[in-house]
């Protein structure tokens, strides 16, 4: 008998649920948290959202974008800045290499061995 | 013998010429970057591409062994151009940049010593030893790598 009360009261709580006419009142709003210390009340406030600085972006769509915030510009300059370092290199150690092995170098190699 | 000091001289001009002109392209190439870098203490791509393929340390090594001949005053003067114009980061702190610098720098004790070779070069040297100076005074942590391993740098 009393398992069957269970059931019956179980059955009707989940319509009670169910039903959206039956809505339950609106909770009453929490109180704020505030405490007294002697006469001074003190009250905590809200902390104020965080804003966060504005971040370079990389993620451009396409070359007009990338033109447009000058990143592009920097990008092509450091690109040609380095082909030329690459290339004087490379002129200088060839021109020196001749040079250097024209002029019967031996304490070159002993040199390189010694640094490295 | 004639024939010879007259093929020195046109290896000489060669040299004079083609590598002095493509190192200070070198070095004017890294100052425009570093300024660039300076304020954001970054390496660029060139200082990058520099330090990873040790160019330092070859022309560390060309000065020292003074191959082809005269290259010393030539290459003192690179290096010393290249320590005064990178301020983006501690050059001197690197491992491979120092050591080179030791070892230039016994190479002129040595021949000052002994047997005088690099006379016509005083004011190159004195610039050398003054640009490094000038950085160890800029950088006092660095100045223990100039002293610690002087047993080990010797070449005697």
């Amino acid at each position: 008998m009393n398992f069957v009360k269970g059931v019956i009261r179980d059955i009707s709580k989940r319509r009670r649920r169910a039903s959206p006419s039956e809505e339950s009142p609106p909770r009453a709003k929490p109180k704020k948290k505030s405490f007294n210390l002697g006469k001074i009340k003190f009250t905590r406030k809200k902390k104020r959202p965080v804003e966060e600085e504005p971040q370079m972006n990389f993620n451009f769509r396409n070359q007009a974008e990338a033109i447009d915030s000058g990143y592009d510009d920097k990008y092509q300059l450091a690109k040609r800045r380095l082909k030329e370092f690459k290339k004087q290199w490379n002129q200088f150690e060839s021109n020196i290499h001749v040079l250097a092995y024209s002029d019967q170098t031996q304490g070159l190699a002993a040199a390189r061995s010694d640094i490295k | 013998m004639y024939l010879h000091t007259l093929i020195r001289l046109r290896v000489w001009l060669l040299l004079v010429l083609i590598s002095n002109k493509s190192l200070n392209r070198i070095v004017d190439l890294l100052h425009a970057e570093d300024v660039e870098h300076r304020n954001e203490r970054t390496i660029g791509d060139c200082l990058e591409y520099f330090m990873s393929n040790s160019m330092f340390e070859s022309i560390g090594a060309y000065t020292k062994a003074d191959r082809p001949h005269g290259f010393f005053k030539i290459g003192i003067s690179v290096l010393v151009s290249i320590i005064e114009t990178v301020h983006s980061t501690s050059l001197l702190s690197q491992a491979n940049i120092h050591k080179t610098l030791v070892m230039v720098l016994d190479t002129i004790l040595v021949s000052l010593t002994e047997n005088s070779k690099y006379l016509n070069c005083e004011q190159e040297i004195v610039d050398f030893i003054t640009s490094i100076s000038l950085r160890c005074y800029n950088e006092p942590h660095i100045t223990n790598l100039f002293f610690t391993n002087v047993k080990n740098m010797s070449t005697k």
